[in-house]
């Protein structure tokens, strides 16, 4: 009796082994390869490259709209506000830096 | 070379300058309703603004090197096509002005006025915006 119930430890131990092993070996397959967070620079290089494209698609679109190809108002008006809110921003974040940027230059170690 | 001012601000102002002349034209045509042997007068500029801009769908080219020749648009130089509309026949006492034609294109041309002024006033208040907060 006794001997019987060691052996069936033995077997469940061996058997909740396996079973975590796969279950890792599951979680690892499925697991998504982390993003790297990407450093402060590339986020504000990113940033401006999409103000910048808001910018060019204002242009073309208010260059469509002089020459009568197209007559969409509302796409123009659109566009037009979506770059200015994204140029506004654009200044927000940059007077923020600065000033980040004059407070650490202004700290004493 | 880029200056302050890009070139759909000149392109806007100069398509204002071509619709107040059409404005100017349609407002001779509704003058002119009851003048005998009067021909509706018409000012066309669109197909030609949009060749001169590479718009169409033949002249899209990008410059891939400094050396090719630039196409770039100058609003100086455009000018729209005035022209008289075709008419055979004259018959005396009757205008061939169509007064609903003329009233419908009058009412288009103002809105696309206003549509432009609006832009350019956007335009110049965004550039204004940047300017002040670049001196913050």
């Amino acid at each position: 009796m006794v001997v019987k119930s060691i052996a069936i430890n033995a077997y469940q131990d061996a058997m909740q082994t396996r079973g975590r092993e796969i279950r890792d070996t599951v979680a690892d397959r499925l697991r998504k390869p982390q993003e790297s967070a990407g450093g402060f620079g590339d986020t504000l290089k990113d940033s401006l490259k999409s103000v910048n494209d808001m910018q060019t698609e204002k242009r073309v679109l208010i260059e469509e709209f002089a020459s009568g190809k197209t007559q969409n108002v509302h796409e123009l008006m659109i566009s037009m506000q979506k770059a200015g809110m994204a140029m506004q921003m654009t200044g927000a974040v940059r007077s923020k830096i600065m000033q980040s940027y004059k407070e650490i230059m202004q700290m004493s170690f | 070379m880029r200056g302050l001012f890009e070139r759909h601000i000149q392109l806007t102002g100069k398509v204002m300058d071509l619709r107040l002349q059409r404005q100017n034209i349609v407002g001779g045509n509704i003058a002119n309703v009851n003048t005998p042997g009067y021909k509706a007068r018409r000012l066309e500029f669109e197909e030609k603004l949009q060749s001169a801009l590479n718009q169409d769908d033949l002249g899209k080219m990008t410059r891939t090197s400094e050396a090719h020749l630039p196409a770039t648009f100058s609003p100086d130089g455009f000018k729209g096509e005035g022209f008289s509309e075709f008419k055979g026949r004259e018959v005396i006492g009757k205008d061939s002005v169509n007064l609903d034609k003329e009233m419908t294109e009058n009412a288009k041309n103002t809105m696309m006025y206003n549509a432009l002024a609006m832009v350019i006033k956007k335009n110049f208040q965004g550039m204004q915006k940047v300017v002040q907060e670049g001196a913050k």
